[in-house]
């Protein structure tokens, strides 16, 4: 990335310190991808839920305790006893033969977790293993790294195993259930999403050390869950491919943050606190450069992104119908406003060529309604 | 919203510009309902000021040791040696307090078992081999660092005490086979929760387990279960073997007492990965 | 979604309040529905955290698991609420009446919910109760499996169109209101509610915004919300932990007293709502057509209970193939019937279809109501055409049969032809369907000239899919043998719960 981008996104940034991309944020870039708001903020390291709160629109995500403790447990579950339990499923699913059993815990070496230590001794590992020089087949947590946007991210996946077939594979362990076969499809996209940006990194990796990294990582991830409604793990293969594809050219459109930059009004910035210390920007004066960016709200925003409520308020008050989601709003091709579909349905304004036919089937369901107005007046 | 003071303090006035509008409306039921509301929160602001701490106050202490246990009266730490005497491995205190409960009488919790840890270690250093034994953390075979998840006892020899990449499993073969022994030799004796411990083991292991035609399990047989962990022992056992025995070599050579049973601290290790790179 | 939905929307959005989007409901509403609220602990498949259940507003029963992640106390949840709802359909099995194979309850149960998360955590339920063993080490007590039987009957029942033994009270609001705000967002009861009847003294705006804040209205469930995990349920749970661990009865009692304080103040606000929609639903006229489709349902219940009582084994974990093409084939078939239905029912309805070119309406502009030609077999039938202009963009072809209701059920006429002209469409249609004979034409037969009418394609009545013969014995016939799930893996799942929330 070239340096007036770069300084350009700073900028924007201001005084608060970089957030790097996680694999949660890299997993947020596959919804909705066009929003040039997101880019710039997610591009910029910018804090988004800390924008969104100054802004008056506090998001609502939180993650309960009870989760995060089932999570916690079940992987460790999964991993006790030398991983007996993984090694069962995994011998199961992946076919590993018993020889395979070989284990590295990657969580630190020797005591010292820092994230660029860790990396290079994952590398060294994972390259040595791949070159077929290895001695394991489980890396417990290895850490991993993907340039994003001109910046390293640095990624850690549950496990990834190695098997004699010299292929990699990414091993989430998730603690949602498997039931009688099947696990609950949102949960389960959301969790392939998170092992593409892996499997990305892990390609990176072996590319950079000459080691053909298609043949290397195998787009199948390895989903180890619950089985039933109990605690005995299970897994099942998901296919990652088209995710993986998907987010490959999110990420490639990450690195054409230029040309989102270059139209950016000079001295923009999204700091809260331009003179230091306190959060003190007017809130006005956010908002007016927030605004000055396209937002592409939609109501799945509201699952996916810290900024849903600000961006939501804001299409409320320009009475834009991204409000009521993409069902409703193909039905009115080319019109973007409740106002203007009023406008066009009450004859008040005259449909543009390519809207005439779309005005025709509005005017015509609005003397529908009219009718019925007419005729149920009252009740309810 | 980072604060929790900050969202408490919200909460608490979002609530009661609601109750304002519900009683203006003169709707008892929903204001009384948002009353019950304010009530928690203003009680969870004023623990957070009393402690500075999220309210979750342990009104009754984490439970600890009970007084008086089924009349064993061993300290700790000779449970953990007992239990890890009967693996014969090292040992995730996870697995010592289940073999503990399984086979031995006396209370071991894992929270006590992790202070005890620290303990050692200083015990070691301020007079070094005044106990008969101490508790240590098993050695990575390369950076001969201390592998702290895992518990061994510094009788036993290095070969032992060492971790390479085969010797989890290898590990927990063969204390599933100690475990296994134990049930055998107590029979009829043997407790549920020692039955429940080797079948939870063992189900891990091929065919250790005999699944009936319709998919049964039944009770594990000690003696099948010695057999099937053993079958997969020989596949790993001699590779096993060999790198335990060349990190063995190597911490001989390079470390010095205290670092054999405690592991190298980190500047040694780098010294290591600098001399090896 | 329609252009007339759509645009329902629109004008919700614009006015800022709900609007209606049918004349009627379209769902019987129970004289004393079952309102059950399943709470869930979030990260736990299948744990039940507490249930609200009561057949009317002042009559609510709380149940709550203190450590829902003990499974003993999940299960002897599971029997309380089994109990309760048990209890409640039984009381539908009194009135009986018809002979033989048309023998039925005159009444059936209804469980009503707040939103699908409910019907997918009863379904959760009901698929960890209904293959419990009440004997040997891992026994639970007699009406666990009864009850997760009867509720994986009434989960598989909702699946089908048009029926109402279980319903989600949101999706009940959803067919008769349309809110200026997402579907997703319709998902939530509260803010559901804030458009349709905001609590008094509130705007829509004020009351969208309360509705969202955990606060004012904490969720109606099945999970609730990371706040109220974090600050008062986890730390209640701890102390009521500690007491038990500690074998201190009193305090036991306090922490559980608490606990139950606590999720009542939690689940109160969506039980207020649940009735307040109610009553709001209650003030919608019922559809014609729902007693009809509310007929099915008791031929449904009474066909269940008598499998219950002759000790009918569990429902299967997974269809068959040919189970599942079975099964997909009725649920399609129940939505046609349902959506045309509601269509012949409601003008409302039928004006969405009417958007779309799926159904016409208009006035008669030519009419020769004595047309007779001469059948296949020679014989001189009657054959009326009448020719209707429309406004409306028909899309269907020459040759569709239709219904009208605005005409007597016998009436049934076929498309001839539908030519545009000008602005508008002139469809000639043949009345093939109670006009009378040549000799005895029926008097109200054919639309008059001038005369308002609409019609719509005829669902028709379609001969049950044929399936192969292997799989032919209906579900409720099939001996011991042929259900493998019933499961001797189970067994292998009691133990592995035995051990399993050992942390
Ligand atoms: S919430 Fe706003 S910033 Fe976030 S993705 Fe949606 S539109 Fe973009």
């Amino acid at each position: 990335m070239n340096a007036p981008v770069d300084d350009r996104l700073t900028a924007l940034r201001g005084s608060a310190q970089r957030r790097a991309y996680n694999a949660r944020s890299l997993a947020a870039l596959e919804n909705n991808p066009r929003c040039t708001l997101r880019a710039l903020l997610d591009a910029s390291g910018s804090d988004k839920a800390a924008i969104a709160e100054h802004a008056g629109y506090p998001s609502a995500f939180g993650q309960s305790t009870f989760a995060l403790a089932r999570g916690n447990a079940f992987e460790a579950l999964v991993k006790a006893n030398g991983y007996a339990e993984l090694l069962r499923v995994l011998r199961e699913t992946l076919g590993l033969t018993v020889p395979e059993v070989g284990n590295r815990d990657l969580n630190d070496v020797g005591g010292d977790s820092r994230q660029e230590i860790r990396h290079t001794h994952t590398t060294r590992l994972l390259v040595k293993a791949a070159q077929g020089s290895g001695d394991s087949t489980l890396y417990d947590h290895p850490m991993l790294r993907l340039t994003v946007g001109g910046y390293a991210v640095f990624l850690e996946p549950d496990l990834v195993a190695f098997r004699a077939d010299d292929r990699f594979y990414i091993v989430e362990i998730k603690s949602f259930p498997i039931i009688d076969g099947q696990a609950d499809p949102v949960q389960v996209k959301s969790a392939t999403t998170q092992a593409c940006a892996y499997v990305i990194a892990l390609r990176d990796m072996l590319r950079q050390a000459g080691i053909d990294p298609e043949a290397a990582v195998s787009d199948q991830i390895v989903l180890v869950a619950p089985k039933d409604f109990t605690n005995r793990p299970t897994a099942a293969f998901v296919d990652a491919r088209k995710q993986v594809a998907a987010l490959t050219r999110q990420l490639a459109r990450l690195e054409r943050i230029k040309d989102l930059v270059e139209l950016l009004p000079e001295g923009l910035t999204f700091d809260l606190a331009p003179d230091g210390g306190q959060a003190q920007r007017p809130v006005e004066e956010l908002t007016d450069a927030l605004d000055q960016v396209d937002a592409t709200y939609r109501p799945d925003c509201l699952n996916h992104c810290e900024m849903a409520f600000y961006c939501r308020a804001r299409a409320r008050e320009d009475a834009s119908l991204d409000i009521l989601g993409p069902e409703a709003r193909e039905q009115f091709g080319g019109v973007d406003t409740a106002t203007m579909v009023m406008g066009l349905a009450r004859g008040e304004l005259t449909p543009t060529a390519d809207q005439s036919e779309m005005a025709i089937a509005l005017r015509h369901a609005a003397r529908l309604r009219a009718e019925l107005d007419q005729a149920y007046r009252g009740a309810a | 919203m980072t604060d929790p003071l900050d969202a408490l303090e919200k909460s608490i006035s979002t609530l009661r510009r609601a109750i304002r509008d519900a009683a203006t409306a003169g709707d008892t039921e929903r204001a009384g309902e948002l009353r019950a509301q304010l009530r928690r929160a203003e009680k969870a602001w004023d623990t957070l000021i009393d402690t500075g701490e999220p309210a979750t106050p342990p009104l009754w202490p984490e439970p600890q040791a009970a007084p008086v246990v089924h009349g064993s009266r061993l300290p700790a730490r000779e449970h953990v040696h007992r239990a890890l005497m009967l693996l014969g491995t090292p040992a995730a205190p996870k697995l010592i307090v289940s073999v503990h409960e399984a086979f031995f009488s006396g209370e071991l919790s894992a929270s006590k078992l992790s202070s005890l840890r620290r303990d050692e270690e200083r015990s070691y250093r301020s007079s070094p081999g005044a106990r008969p034994y101490y508790l240590c953390p098993a050695l990575a075979h390369d950076l001969l660092s201390p592998v702290r998840a895992l518990v061994t006892i510094s009788t036993w020899p290095l070969e032992q005490r060492i971790i390479g990449p085969l010797s989890q499993r290898t590990d927990f073969l063969t204390g599933t086979v100690g475990v296994a022994q134990a049930v055998g030799s107590s029979g009829e004796a043997a407790t549920p929760a020692a039955v429940r411990l080797l079948w939870r083991l063992a189900a891990t292991i091929p065919d250790a387990i005999v699944r009936s035609a319709s998919g049964l399990e039944s009770a594990p047989d000690p003696q099948r279960v010695i057999e099937a962990a053993q079958a997969e022992l020989d596949v790993h056992t001699d590779a096993d073997r060999a790198t335990r025995a060349e990190a063995a070599r190597r911490a001989r050579k390079s470390l010095s007492d205290d670092q054999q049973l405690f592991g190298s601290q980190l500047h040694n290790v780098m010294r290591l990965q600098a001399q090896r790179a | 979604m329609s252009m007339v939905s759509a645009l329902a929307r629109v004008q919700a959005m614009e006015s800022m309040t709900a609007v209606k989007v049918t004349a009627f409901r379209h769902r019987r509403l129970s004289d004393r529905p079952l309102v059950v609220i399943p709470l869930t602990m979030a990260g736990e498949a299948g744990a039940p955290l507490a249930a609200m259940v009561g057949s009317s507003k002042r009559n609510a029963t709380l149940l709550v698991v203190a450590q829902p992640r003990n499974r003993d106390q999940r299960f002897a949840f599971a029997a309380d609420l089994g109990e309760l709802v048990t209890e409640y359909l039984n009381s539908f099995r009194q009135d009986r009446r018809g002979e033989g194979e048309k023998s039925r309850y005159s009444d059936a149960p209804q469980l009503l919910v707040p939103n699908t998360g409910g019907i997918k955590a009863l379904a959760d339920l009901a698929r960890m109760c209904r293959f419990r063993s009440t004997t040997g080490p891992y026994a639970v007590a007699d009406v666990v499996p009864e009850f997760g039987m009867w509720l994986t009957f009434l989960v598989e029942r909702a699946e089908q169109a048009g029926t109402c033994l279980l319903l989600p009270v949101t999706g009940m609001l959803t067919e008769h209101w349309a809110t200026g705000q997402s579907t997703l967002e319709d998902q939530n009861l509260a803010s559901l509610m804030a458009w349709i009847s905001p609590p008094p003294g509130t705007d829509v705006a004020q009351a969208m915004a309360d509705a969202e804040s955990p606060d004012i209205c904490p969720p109606a469930g099945p999970t609730t919300s990371p706040q109220f995990d974090n600050r008062d349920l986890a730390p209640a749970i701890k102390r009521f932990d500690a007491a038990h661990t500690a074998g201190d009865t009193v305090a036991l009692a306090a922490a559980q007293a608490e606990l139950r304080e606590l999720i009542a103040e939690q689940i109160q606000p969506t039980w207020r709502l649940m009735w307040d929609a109610i009553s709001l639903l209650r003030s919608v006229p019922e559809a014609p057509r729902a007693a009809a489709r509310f007929g099915r349902d008791c031929a449904a219940f009474t066909s269940y209970s008598d499998y219950r009582d002759g000790g009918g084994l569990p429902q299967r974990k997974r269809d068959t193939a040919i189970g599942a093409a079975r099964r997909l084939d009725r649920l399609e078939q129940a939505l046609v019937d349902f959506e045309s239905d509601m269509a012949f029912d409601d003008p409302f309805v039928l004006a969405d279809r009417r958007s779309v070119g799926e159904a016409f309406a208009g006035t008669v502009v030519d009419a020769d109501p004595g047309r007779v030609v001469l059948s296949d077999s020679n014989r001189r039938v009657l054959r009326p055409r009448v020719t209707i202009r429309t406004d409306d963009p028909v899309r269907l072809a020459a040759g569709t049969k239709l219904v009208s209701p605005h005409m007597p059920d016998s009436h049934k006429a076929r498309i001839v032809s539908v030519l545009p002209e000008g602005g508008t469409m002139l469809v000639t249609v043949e009345v093939t369907g109670g006009m009378g004979t040549p000799r005895t034409p029926k008097a109200d037969g054919v639309p008059a000239l001038d005369r308002h009418i609409a019609y719509l394609p005829d669902p028709g009545w379609r001969p049950a899919a044929e399936f192969p013969a292997s799989d032919s014995t209906p579900w409720t016939h099939h001996s011991p043998a042929q259900v493998p799930d019933a499961d001797a893996t189970e067994s292998e799942n009691a133990a592995a719960e035995g051990w399993g929330h050992d942390d």
